[in-house]
């Protein structure tokens, strides 16, 4: 009984292992974005199938938005053999290699279906790799993620506008970039992602929860205070910021 | 005359065959644009990234034969544009069909056109993706907007107090997904195959040719003239074979622009763009008025923030040099920053629109400190833009220059910030 356990362990070991495989993409230069695998867990019914093909269409079309729309310009690497299982796969040691690597958001996901039964899940997750590593205390339980198997089954207009709409992905980015800009003492990028950030999530996507957000709003509002101060004290760096006369908050209305 | 009837009928006899031959022309690894058009617009392939299939292909070319055909009749109200689709010349070479990559040589930046802007020619570049199940196509599409020789969108002396330029809030836009079915393209493809004769003259009863109508094959018109009863005289060209289109009653209710109002967005840009070199900029101006309008109008509610914000400051622009409407033009900057207010462009043209509009109000004690704070704003969320450090310093230079408007300790304060400024205008250059 106890080696048929450790057999067990062990089996599940190597296939946590084979899901984390290393994406030899992230190391050319740059900021990045990830796109792991998203895949069907359970039977492959034509329904999950289905979902799984428009759920992959609504992040191509979130990351082509990000890409064409956000700056600093990052670039997005597809990692078709990782699949994370869930937000502990992302130990210190795999955090380390992503920030060193400039890696701002991993993207993971899953479609989950059982015999019998309508698709369980449909689910994008976000690793804010900076985030992660810098201020793990912001991240929530369970990490940063957005439900869809509701909405993926609308009517073809609903289905557009989910499409359309703008995502968790942008502000997900955005926060990352800040972030990261911030520790490469690049203070004006930060603020302006920072600040965009914190615009959008003015008005949340639709699955955010409000204590995800409400964490969010206040870790920005903090952000950009340490990016403020570090502008000013910084003098081998030469930032806007540091004008005299500078306020440390993101404009907001035209007065 | 009637040798050169038989020469225009033998060279339309052979057309289909010439138009195989012409493939490379539109290819996105050479890209050619018309230099003597004022505005190009060009049309980049539909694609899925995790889909490819005869079907998708098929769906995307017949969309993007349309979406050219749709932006041609756009020429009834511009003076001169031209159209190029453009496609990959072989299934390797896909990654030239990125509109960066095009961009870069059509302007110039890198090698590979086939033709050159001209160095004050403008080109929109409208590409997409594309998605399908069964009979509906979701697509989403995106625009860039390029200008060759500076793209600034606004200057003014401010009250006479130095040059202030502003820019648009952003080259680069997104628009919302829409679902159409492939009957509506069928039904669109029709209408346009109905009006695809060039006459030799304008008349529907002179003789003429049919231009070629297949999706595959990828061809760039330039109009040479539009006439207010629906008339245009358009040129290819490969061939340089030229003739009169109609459009017919149909085709100006723009089908295809009702389900994709980005089509509104892109009739708008041509008009703003050409306006900025135009003989007649207040006509063109009033041309381009009702396409950005609907497409402001179109966006309410949905996410496209970014793309709205540059359609407004496109309008405020416009409206900027008639004294009858800047006053809205400048309620159109405002309202582009209430959409973006992140955004350093779109800040920095409503604050340039605001001196022009009202700088003795601004140019006052107790105002001045207030402008220069949201100048120096605008400028911290727009890294590397130097043009609005230039914008700072010259407001700065301004409110020296007001006798009486600084006292020494407000001018010994202003000086230390021009300082600081000067240091913040040369990294700039250099970044």
């Amino acid at each position: 009984m106890f080696l048929r356990r450790i057999f067990f362990l062990l089996t599940l070991a190597a296939a946590a292992a084979a899901q984390m495989r290393d994406c030899p993409g992230i190391s050319i230069d740059g900021y990045k974005v990830m796109l792991d695998n998203v895949s069907v867990l359970g039977p492959q019914t034509q329904n999950a199938n289905l979902l799984l093909s428009r759920l992959r269409q609504k992040v191509q079309f979130d990351l082509a938005a990000v890409q064409l729309e956000v700056t600093p310009q990052m670039v997005l690497v597809p990692c078709r053999d990782r699949a994370p299982q869930d937000v502990t796969d992302f130990n210190p040691t795999i955090v380390d290699s992503l920030n060193g690597h400039r890696v701002l958001v991993e993207i993971w996901g899953q479609i989950e279906a059982r015999t019998g039964v309508a698709v369980q899940r449909a689910q994008l997750n976000f690793t804010l790799v900076p985030v992660s590593y810098y201020d793990r205390q912001v991240v929530p339980i369970g990490g940063f993620s957005a439900a869809y198997q509701q909405r993926l089954r609308g009517s073809p207009d609903e289905l557009a506008k989910l499409f359309g709409e703008f995502s968790d992905l942008k502000i997900y980015v955005s926060i990352a970039a800040g972030v990261k800009s911030l520790k490469e003492h690049d203070y004006d990028q930060a603020l302006l992602c920072f600040c965009r950030a914190g615009w959008l999530l003015e008005r949340p996507p639709a699955g955010m929860e409000p204590a995800v957000r409400t964490s969010l709003l206040k870790y920005l509002e903090r952000k950009v205070g340490e990016d403020f101060t570090q502008a000013h004290n910084d003098k081998s760096v030469k930032s806007g910021l540091g004008l005299d006369g500078s306020r440390p908050a993101c404009p907001g209305e035209v007065r | 005359m009637k040798s050169a009837a038989c020469a225009l009928l033998a060279l339309v006899a052979v057309l289909p065959v010439r138009a195989e031959t012409r493939m490379p022309n539109a290819d996105c690894s050479n890209p050619f644009v018309f230099r003597d058009a004022r505005v190009n617009v060009i049309v980049l392939p539909y694609r899925n990234k995790d889909v490819n299939g005869p079907d998708l292909e098929r769906v995307s070319s017949q969309l993007t034969l349309l979406l050219q055909q749709t932006i041609l009749f756009s020429a009834l109200r511009y003076p001169s544009i031209g159209t190029v689709r453009m496609v990959a010349s072989s299934p390797d070479r896909v990654a030239d069909c990125q509109a960066a990559a095009v961009a870069q040589k059509i302007l110039g930046q890198t090698p590979g056109a086939r033709q050159q802007l001209s160095p004050d020619g403008a080109a929109v570049l409208l590409w997409g993706q594309i998605y399908k199940e069964g009979d509906q196509i979701y697509l989403c599409s995106y625009a860039r907007l390029v200008k060759r020789g500076g793209d600034v969108a606004m200057e003014t002396s401010g009250g006479g107090h130095g040059v202030f330029t502003a820019r648009l809030p952003s080259d680069a836009m997104t628009f919302p997904a829409r679902v159409i079915t492939t009957g509506l393209l069928e039904q669109i493809g029709s209408a346009f195959r109905e009006s695809r004769t060039a006459h030799s003259n304008r008349s529907l009863t002179s003789p003429g040719f049919d231009l070629p109508m297949e999706p595959q094959k990828p061809l760039a018109y330039q109009v040479v003239e539009a006439t207010t009863d629906g008339w245009m005289h358009i040129r290819e060209m490969q061939s340089g074979l030229s003739g009169w289109l109609y459009a017919s009653e149909t085709l100006r209710s723009q089908t295809l622009g009702r389900n994709l109002p980005e089509l509104r967005f892109v009739d708008g840009a041509i008009g703003y763009l050409e306006f900025a070199k135009a003989a007649d900029p207040a006509g063109l101006a009033a041309r381009a008025r009702p396409s950005l309008e609907a497409f402001v109008e179109s966006a309410k509610g949905r996410d496209t923030s970014l793309a709205t914000a540059t359609a407004k400051s496109m309008l405020a622009v416009t409206f900027e040099r008639d004294a009858t409407l800047r006053s809205r033009g400048y309620q159109l900057a405002r309202e582009a920053v209430a959409l973006v207010p992140y955004n350093a462009d779109a800040r920095n043209l409503e604050l340039v629109y605001r001196l022009d509009v009202s700088s003795r109000e601004i140019y006052q004690p107790g105002k001045w400190r207030i402008f220069a704070e949201e100048l120096a704003q605008a400028a911290s969320l727009g890294p590397g833009k130097k043009y609005i450090f230039d914008n700072l310093d010259s407001f700065y230079a301004g409110v020296l220059a007001v006798p009486g408007l600084a006292d020494e300790a407000a001018a010994s304060e202003i000086r230390r910030r021009r300082g600081q400024l000067a240091v913040l205008r040369g990294a700039a250059a250099i970044r």
